[in-house]
């Protein structure tokens, strides 16, 4: 098999799709109860592991239905503050997008953080392209100040179709808390 | 405004809140489209918004002018796009039901799918086909020869490619050393826009691998098909062939075509309950961002209709009220505006006329007071005029009464009314009047005078009647008649007395002077010439005749003189009971006399003298009257009002009526001895004491009452005593 690189464009598709889609169709899929997280703060650098609790089945039939799946995420770090608000410390915001070929029946994995695009003819690999978050390098550690305590929130957006970044887009775009976790370093 | 419209926001909010909960979404809210918010939102704010207003027009005690237009014009516009708006979601609704149910059809499914099937089985074959004829390539030993020659003979590998290219029909073959190197390329256009390009990741993973793969490159609207082959020396990858299909173009159109068209099929048909619920959502998100729109604007439109209207209203209230300062400054240019102008015209036009009115008022008014206190001066100088009068229109009806009119003829006020009809109630109860009336009503002159009598309660009356018809002079513009009538009685009786008094004034001078030497002559004559006149007796009858008449004629004289000198009364309080024993006394020979001493002393305010005088003559009367059968006479005392009564019955055989009328007249007598001056002067008498001598009865009894004025410290006795 072979892999696909595509592009197509247009204005209903570019703008005014993304736009009816995200007012009047709701992509259902998150589940913020079960979804795994875990923080690792024993070398120089934080790490974590993230495997978000979602509607495989619905995402799946979308990537067989030939639709782009994105994943935002959206990783966040702040200072507890006792009487003021928390102290924004890092912010991180990436995506994964799978992108389905149906002629060539391969799925095309592109991450914002690598730019290195992929593919795969695995359904399975794509899925977990989207989903798992392994050994993710939040924050160097020298950056945190000792004795204090730091919340750490994870997002997820899933979106389907088309994405641009749109200033309607930045309006109505959603994210949805699927962990958190306060790091207390010593 | 009625309560039904005010409640109609009310009821429209209830009807969106069903509404709103019908359409509530179900399941998590992160699950509902945005849309379905967006539409409960505006639903609820609509709702609260109707529900305000409606609370606010609940409470409003008076609606403000052109506030029930207004309200109308909303309702009605807002109201006539529910019902389209309404029926077109319906129908819309429907007709997208049936639409989906057609485009979603298995058949079109089933085509689709046979579609993809075929574009992908053409992208397979062409790579599957690449794959096998590059892979059984580059196995041929002869060709694993010439690139692992040492010289590489590259006449011959070209000729093999060539060969290659030709028999396979492929884009392009190229032939890359295990550094990389282009060491051989053959492509269908010539080697003149060749280009030395560096390993794709999936060359560098096939020849890593050693396994033959393929990927689809894409440049601008074409489509390459690029496959790559490791040659193996003696097991060792030495080389790697890359071989390049081009795609045919109509081919790759088509088959993305078929490839979007399944993706949006699919991701239409996934979402298809979405989608008619997002098309339901959007058609009510558009009914309402129209029902708001066109309800702004019938707000606005019917506040700037009812503005002018609300003025009017106002002002026209402001007018109803009496004030006529109003004017309405804004006047759009079209048909409120020449109302609104035509209504200030009319404005300042009744402003005017209410003044002159007022002025005119005024005028009025104090033409009315002065006529008013002309009028209660008249009323009340007819009030206080002993005289009556009454004043008539020319048809007779009476226009005005006085007080003493009614007194004076003993009317009753319920008949004598102003308004009734004179001319029958004189008919009935004055005929005399009627006469009178009559008499000016067909005579020529103007003024009527006559003296009337009018006996009532058996006593003659004198009226002096004047009668003046009123003829239309000046304003006044009113005909009728005046009549004015005066009880003359007292008068009549007075001048009658007088002349009575100089009559027996002269009468006893005239004749009184001669009687007394006529008695002495003739007792005289009895004493001298008895003895020598034969027959005596006859003589005596004679002289005794001559004595008896002129004693007689004395007494006529005495009594004219009685008439003539009768002295003024020297009242003082007298007991009544001393004068009833006082005639006990003097009557006491006759048993047939009974008198009452009363119990009461009642005193009266007389002459003792006088009063005693009438009650003898009254009392010789009684007896004169009962002397042939001894009929009981009877006398007693009581008190009346503010009169003390003597009255005095006998069962004689009383007064006939021929001479009842003129039973108080003097020289009226029915006895052949009788002066008629005994009644005459105790009916003077009892006048000139401010009392009254009556005839109460004729017979059975025949009862005559003399009233004196009783004490004034008596009278209130006797009245606290009537009523304890």
């Amino acid at each position: 098999m072979f892999s696909t690189n595509i592009s197509l464009s247009s204005p209903i598709q570019t703008y005014i799709a993304p736009l009816m889609i995200s007012l009047f169709i709701s992509f259902p899929c998150l589940a913020e109860e079960n979804s795994q997280f875990h923080l690792d703060a024993t070398q120089n650098i934080v790490y974590c592991d993230i495997t978000p609790s979602f509607n495989q089945k619905d995402v799946i039939q979308r990537l067989n239905d030939g639709t782009e799946v994105f994943f935002y995420w959206h990783i966040e770090v702040e200072s507890i503050q006792n009487y003021w608000l928390n102290q924004q410390v890092a912010d991180i915001h990436f995506n994964r997008q799978v992108l389905p070929d149906l002629l060539t029946q391969q799925w095309q994995l592109h991450d914002s953080l690598t730019d290195i695009p992929s593919h795969t003819h695995s359904l399975s690999q794509a899925l977990a392209f989207l989903s798992q978050i392994k050994h993710f390098p939040i924050i160097d550690k020298s950056l945190l100040s000792p004795h204090t305590a730091y919340l750490i929130t994870v997002s997820l957006n899933i979106e389907q179709g088309k994405q641009n970044h749109t200033w309607w887009n930045a309006i109505l775009h959603t994210e949805h808390t699927i962990a958190s976790s306060i790091l207390n370093l010593p | 405004m009625t309560i039904w419209i005010r409640s109609l926001p009310i009821v429209f909010a209830a009807l969106l809140c069903g509404l709103t909960i019908w359409l509530w979404p179900e399941g998590r809210i992160q699950d509902v489209p945005r849309l379905a918010w967006i539409n409960m939102s505006l639903l609820i704010v609509i709702s609260i918004s109707l529900s305000i207003y409606g609370i606010y027009l609940l409470r409003q005690i008076s609606a403000p002018p052109g506030s029930r237009l207004r309200a109308k014009l909303v309702l009605g516009l807002v109201g006539m796009l529910l019902i389209p708006a309404g029926t077109l979601q319906l129908a819309a609704n429907q007709m997208v039901e049936k639409g989906m149910n057609t485009w979603f059809d298995m058949r079109v499914d089933t085509l689709l799918d046979r579609a993809l099937n075929l574009a992908q089985g053409f992208y397979s074959r062409i790579d599957q086909d690449l794959q096998r004829n590059l892979q059984q390539y580059s196995q041929d030993d002869l060709l694993i020869a010439d690139i692992a020659g040492l010289p590489i003979s590259y006449r011959d590998l070209n000729h093999k490619l060539n060969t290659i290219i030709h028999h396979e029909g492929w884009h392009s073959l190229q032939v890359y050393d295990r550094n990389e190197r282009l060491i051989a390329a053959l492509q269908l256009e010539g080697l003149a826009n060749m280009k030395a390009e560096t390993w794709s990741e999936q060359a560098r993973l096939s020849f890593a691998l050693g396994k033959v793969s393929s990927e689809l490159v894409r440049h601008g609207q074409e489509e390459e098909v690029i496959a790559y082959a490791p040659i193996f020396i003696q097991n060792h990858t030495v080389a790697l062939i890359k071989a390049t299909v081009t795609l045919p173009h109509d081919l790759i159109q088509h088959a993305r075509a078929v490839e979007s068209d399944y993706r949006t099929y699919r991701t239409l048909e996934r979402d298809r309950q979405s989608i008619r619920k997002t098309f339901t959502q959007s058609m009510l998100l558009i009914t309402l961002i129209v029902v708001i729109a066109v309800g702004l604007v019938a707000i606005v439109f019917s506040r700037r209709l009812t503005r002018p209207i609300g003025q009017l209203a106002r002002a026209l209230e402001q007018v109803t009220q009496g004030d006529f300062n109003v004017h309405i400054p804004q006047a759009p240019d079209d048909d409120l505006g020449v109302l609104v102008k035509s209504f200030n015209r009319m404005a300042l036009r009744m402003k005017q006329n209410i003044e002159a009115l007022e002025h005119v008022q005024h005028d009025l008014t104090q033409a009315l007071n002065s006529s008013r206190q002309r009028q209660y001066v008249l009323e009340t100088l007819l009030g206080n005029l002993q005289s009556g009068v009454i004043l008539m229109n020319h048809q007779s009806e009476i226009r005005l009464i006085n007080q003493s009119f009614r007194k004076l003829f003993s009317l009753s006020e319920k008949d004598w009314l102003a308004g009734k009809d004179f001319t029958n109630l004189a008919l009935h109860h004055l005929p005399m009047i009627a006469d009178f009336y009559s008499e000016l009503h067909h005579q020529q002159p103007h003024r009527l005078q006559r003296e009337l009598e009018w006996i009532n309660k058996g006593k003659t009356h004198h009226i002096l009647a004047r009668g003046e018809r009123l003829e239309t002079s000046g304003s006044a513009g009113f005909t009728g008649y005046l009549l004015l009538f005066d009880d003359v009685t007292a008068l009549a009786d007075a001048q009658k007395h007088r002349a009575w008094a100089e009559v027996a004034q002269r009468l006893a001078h005239e004749i009184k002077n001669p009687l007394t030497p006529i008695k002495l002559a003739a007792e005289r004559l009895q004493r001298r010439f008895r003895q020598q006149v034969e027959p005596a007796d006859i003589f005596d009858r004679c002289t005794g005749a001559i004595i008896t008449q002129t004693e007689r004629l004395q007494r006529l004289i005495s009594d004219f003189s009685t008439l003539a000198r009768l002295p003024e009364p020297h009242c003082k309080p007298t007991l009544c009971n001393t004068l009833l024993e006082e005639m006990r006394d003097l009557y006491s020979a006759y048993p047939r006399v009974h008198i009452e001493t009363n119990v009461t002393s009642f005193q009266a305010n007389c002459d003792a003298d006088q009063i005693r005088q009438v009650l003898i003559n009254l009392m010789e009367n009684a007896l004169a009257a009962t002397a042939e059968h001894h009929e009981s006479i009877h006398f007693h005392l009581k008190h009346e009002g503010q009169f003390i009564a003597f009255h005095i019955e006998d069962l004689g055989k009383g007064i006939p009526d021929i001479h009842q009328a003129h039973l108080f007249d003097a020289y009226y007598s029915t006895k052949a001895e009788g002066s008629g001056l005994g009644l005459s002067i105790a009916k003077r008498i009892a006048d000139e004491h401010a009392g009254d001598l009556l005839l109460i009865s004729p017979q059975n009894p025949t009862h005559f009452c003399l009233y004196l004025p009783a004490q004034s410290e008596q009278t209130k006795l006797f009245e606290e005593a009537e009523k304890t």
